[in-house]
């Protein structure tokens, strides 16, 4: 019971926090390209901008997916 | 650790332990339940002011704590089961109660909320409140919807720390969907839809919002009224009725508000934005891989002596840059977001 209490946030911030550094890490070396494409093919940055917006939308639903089965493996409700 | 049950269909038979034997009102059972106990709810209890005046109250409530466990509220389904939106607090339609819920002693350390509904179609003021500046820490609302108050669907007032709110659904609320003042909030999955003001003011410091979907509220989507707030993978689209405001604004000279990831879209109303760092001293930090469209205006500066920045290297634009001039990596015109690409509609 009392892992349960502490630890819903943590890993639940943990995981939320692992989406956000891998997003930055992903970003980081693909910065200066990017920059430098930008000028001559700003549609080309934009569209890879859009497509991995989409990603995080995706991955957000994938996590709140495994929210509901942890939920529900710990008896407080079941996936809609 | 005491099980008990709660249904209006029961006998309300102490000690409560079974569905038959079930409390017929939760508040014998707010009364009498210690810290690891579970309550078992469904049904509809429908709450009169001659009653409770100010709703179900927590002058007799005694809190969760990390050593025996948090107690659970669970809403469940008419077989038991435990499930979204099949236990509701409610208020008399002929004598109308202040709240269904009214947190007035601070006993809601370590109180777990999973699956109730707290409706105000029948209340005089917010669906669920606290009005203390108390203990209400670590809260948990998980799967829980407060709709249809002619105030605030959830005023959690300057009280309590980290409380998390889990796949909950502020909706048709009168005022604000949330009104939230404590710190180190966490909103993970919920929505924000169809309020009369804003989806969630937040006035609460160190918040994070994640994979949150905001729609159509008549205020900002969310108003960011303190410091250190992040947006993380958020939408906040105007797309269906039509905003009459910000998506997300700043204000009160804060620091920290940080948007990463976030689709802001169709707040198109004339003299609005996406995004509005609102007064003087915001700090606004609009990191990349947003995706901004059909707003009246994506970025909005004013009066700022501070600082912003757009750039995941945390460059910092100089009070006037328009933030669109790469490497900047947010796209102001991307495709249309369609509301529910985020499925966080588990209770339609």
């Amino acid at each position: 019971m009392a892992t349960y209490n502490v630890t819903i946030s943590d890993a639940q911030y943990t995981q939320m926090m692992t989406v956000l550094d891998a997003m930055r890490a992903k970003l980081a070396p693909l910065k200066a390209p990017l920059a430098a494409m930008w000028a001559a093919e700003p549609e080309k940055v934009k569209a890879f901008i859009r497509t991995e917006n989409g990603r995080f939308l995706r991955e957000v639903n994938a996590i709140r997916k495994d929210l509901d089965a942890y939920f529900e493996a710990i008896g407080v409700g079941v996936d809609e | 650790m005491t099980t008990y049950y709660m249904d209006t269909a029961g006998s309300n038979t102490s000690p409560y332990d079974t569905w038959a034997k079930s409390a017929t009102d939760l508040q014998t059972l707010i009364d009498l339940w210690a810290a690891g106990d579970i309550v078992y709810a469904r049904g509809t209890q429908t709450i009169d002011a001659s009653t409770y005046a100010n709703g179900l109250t927590d002058a007799s409530m005694a809190p969760g704590d990390t050593t025996t466990g948090p107690v659970q509220v669970i809403g469940c389904d008419a077989s038991g089961t435990a499930r979204a939106g099949q236990f509701t607090l409610q208020g008399d339609s002929g004598d109308k109660p202040t709240s269904c819920m009214y947190i007035a002693a601070g006993n809601m350390d370590h109180i777990h909320w999973h699956n109730v509904t707290f409706d105000g179609t029948n209340v005089t003021s917010h669906a669920f409140q606290t009005i203390t500046t108390g203990n209400n820490d670590y809260c948990l609302f998980r799967k829980c919807i407060f709709e249809n108050s002619p105030a605030i669907g959830c005023y959690y007032y300057r009280s309590g720390i980290a409380v998390r709110f889990i796949q909950c659904v502020f909706t048709g609320n009168t005022t604000h969907g949330l009104h939230n003042a404590s710190t180190g909030a966490l909103y993970a999955f919920c929505r924000f839809g169809l309020n009369g003001d804003n989806g969630s003011f937040a006035y609460d410091r160190l918040s994070t919002y994640y994979g949150c979907l905001f729609y159509d509220n008549n205020g900002e989507d969310l108003d960011c009224d303190q410091a250190n707030t992040i947006i993380l993978n958020c939408v906040l689209d105007g797309t269906t009725s039509g905003t009459t405001s910000d998506g997300i604004k700043t204000r009160g000279g804060k620091l920290g508000i940080c948007v990463i990831g976030c689709r802001i879209t169709n707040h198109a109303v004339a003299g609005k934005a996406g995004f509005r760092g609102g007064q003087a001293n915001d700090g606004s930090m609009i990191e990349d891989w947003n995706v901004f469209y059909g707003n009246t205006a994506d970025l909005v500066f004013v009066d700022f002596p501070g600082f912003y920045s757009y750039n995941t290297d945390s460059t910092l634009g100089a009070p006037g840059d328009d933030g669109y001039t790469p490497p900047d990596f947010n796209v102001i015109d991307g495709k249309e977001i369609d509301s529910t690409e985020i499925d966080l509609f588990w209770d339609a």
